[in-house]
């Protein structure tokens, strides 16, 4: 294999062909390096994009690829280019968050999943843009500007993981790491055509994951395709001793090896009640219709009931916002971040103008919700109760599980990727985007976003499947098979 | 709900930021409507569980030894601090 078509290609492919050694991993580096050179600036996908710097970072793990080759040692990865999201640390680099307060914060150490990626033979192309902290449904909330979705430059690409999921789908990289609170994975992957999974909370390591609501976050890979997918969390699904909410997982079985097993006799759920208002028509049509193929493939498709998922919006911005206010209290201008420069100021006022300063609009925002949900006399009224409505919301859950349900699915977001501008004056209809991706975050069970179709705009949708706890592999096989039977080969246009 | 001046300003300064004019308006607006959306998780269901549990997923999180290792990251880290003495970081005097 001397040529590929970058936006093509799978990871799968790549591996092979490097470890077969018909294709050189400097070759795939350099095909994908030039594409994000030429595509980079008009998605605006990457933040700090220096194509000289990420080339010279490239070479040790190129000789690193080279020797395992020679040694005959299969790397999972072996050559394949992944864009990390600019929340995950790599050491060296430049870890800003999407935020001015960081833009000149250099990671001191590697995050476990980056560890990880490097040791499958990976090769680290470029950070992504993101909502500031992982605040925001549709990458405006970014100090770099929004990212651009690949399929209409004049829509938003979802969020907050838009540069991954964009980055993906415009082939500048084979796979992307992003990262998940409510829907950060997964929605930005249907905004842009492409697979997104959101492990089972514990699954994969947080380990140098920039923290926005700790209880919510789990990082997640973006691929073109179920089998890549299925890979890049097969290895990235590992204990680490350096999480203390990372579960044993050695006795799970890898969802790559179980892909082909057939479909027939898996029940999905469809919540009904929960398909009603802000749905748009060709969303709810390709939804049904994905249904009907899922049928097809052996799959039974019965009615359940999740009688508290209406408060699951509330309860997740209580929580999520409860918890930012705690997590973003280390950013001071102290010991890392923008420092306000006037001179002559109190250590309290140093605080307030670096915090004011530093963060963005929507983050300040989420900063004072969770600060006013937890403060004296509304903790009970909203912080207390919504954990117990979590609890119903992880309960209602459990009990549909136990009745013989093995997924349920959901459109991934209401409506496809909207207008660059058309919400950032509301937070609330921005906050209403999330409503079928936070309730897994909540009960912190795995999903995935599969592509199902284009809308009359030429837009992707997205299909949800959530599963039980550590379940991932159904939803990947699953994703697999409807994708060999109804082949998604939609290709943004360049 | 409305949400007066006087309480975005408490809240902005138990959360350390300080806001413009402009901003505090801002925040009047958006924080209302949300906070007003939020209320709805007042209606939910009254029979709550009594416990709730912080473990989410309830799968066992293995437990690392507690060993002491050398830290090697404190160039590192203070190479992105804003202000530094020695290895220490520099702040504001606090003490008249």
């Amino acid at each position: 294999m001397s040529s590929f078509d970058p936006i093509q290609i799978s990871a799968s492919e790549i591996a092979s062909a490097v470890n077969e050694g018909s294709l050189k991993a400097a070759d795939v580096a350099s095909s994908f390096l030039q594409r994000t050179e030429d595509l980079h600036r008009d998605l605006n996908t990457h933040v700090f994009w220096d194509k000289e710097a990420v080339f010279n970072e490239t070479e040790k793990q190129l000789d690193y690829i080279e020797a395992a080759r020679r040694a005959q040692k299969h790397l999972p990865l072996a050559g394949v280019p992944v864009a990390i999201k600019d929340n995950i640390m790599a050491e060296g680099a430049i870890v800003s968050c999407g935020s001015k307060f960081l833009q000149n914060h250099r990671a001191a150490y590697d995050a476990t999943v980056i560890r990880q990626l490097k040791q499958a033979g990976a090769i680290l192309l470029g950070r992504t843009n993101m909502d500031e902290f992982g605040m925001g449904s549709s990458n405006e909330n970014s100090a770099f500007g929004p990212v651009r979705n690949p399929w209409n430059r004049g829509h938003v690409s979802g969020g907050s993981s838009g540069g991954s999921a964009a980055a993906v789908a415009a082939g500048m990289s084979a796979l992307a790491l992003g990262s998940d609170t409510g829907g950060s994975v997964r929605q930005p992957a249907s905004f842009c055509g492409v697979l997104g999974l959101k492990p089972t909370y514990g699954a994969v390591s947080r380990y140098g994951l920039v923290a926005y609501a700790s209880s919510f976050d789990q990082v997640g890979p973006i691929a073109r395709n179920a089998r890549d997918l299925a890979r890049t969390f097969d290895l990235l699904r590992q204990h680490d001793p350096l999480d203390s909410t990372s579960v044993e997982t050695s006795l799970f079985e890898k969802t790559e090896a179980g892909l082909d097993r057939p479909l027939k006799g898996l029940t999905i759920g469809i919540a009904e009640e929960f398909l009603a208002e802000g749905l748009e028509e060709d969303v709810r049509k390709s939804f049904y219709e994905s249904l009907e193929h899922y049928k097809a493939l052996g799959c039974i498709i019965k009615n359940v009931s999740l009688p508290n998922l209406r408060h699951s919006i509330p309860a997740y911005y209580i929580l999520a916002t409860a918890e930012a206010s705690s997590n973003l209290a280390r950013f001071d201008g102290i010991r890392f971040g923008v420092r306000a420069p006037k001179p002559g100021i109190s250590l309290k006022e140093l605080y307030g103008q670096s915090r004011s300063e530093g963060f963005g609009r929507e983050v300040k925002q989420r900063i004072m919700l969770g600060t006013y949900v937890l403060s004296s006399g509304y903790y009970d009224a909203y912080y207390a109760k919504a954990n117990r409505v979590r609890e119903l919301i992880r309960r209602d859950f459990e009990a549909v599980f136990a009745s013989g349900v093995d997924m349920i699915a959901t459109p991934t977001a209401p409506t496809t990727a909207f207008a660059l501008g058309q919400k950032t004056q509301d937070s609330l209809a921005m906050y209403l985007m999330d409503i079928y991706t936070i309730a897994a975050n909540l009960s912190g069970i795995p999903a995935l976003s599969q592509p199902i179709d284009l809308d009359r705009k030429g837009l992707p949708i997205g299909l949800q499947l959530m599963g039980k706890a550590h379940h991932e592999g159904e939803l990947l096989r699953s994703a697999y098979q409807y994708e060999q039977y109804k082949r998604w080969s939609e290709r943004p246009k360049f | 709900m409305q949400i007066d001046r006087q309480t975005v300003e408490k809240v902005a300064r138990l959360a350390n930021i300080q806001l413009s004019e402009d901003e505090i308006e801002y925040y009047q607006g958006q924080l209302g409507s949300v906070l007003d959306y939020m209320q709805q998780i007042q209606s939910a269901a009254d029979q709550f569980p009594d416990d709730w549990r912080a473990d989410i997923s309830g799968t066992p999180c293995p437990e690392r030894i507690d060993e002491a290792k050398p830290s090697s990251v404190i160039e590192k880290v203070l190479q992105s601090a804003p202000k530094v003495v020695g290895t220490a970081f520099q702040v504001p005097r606090i003490i008249e």
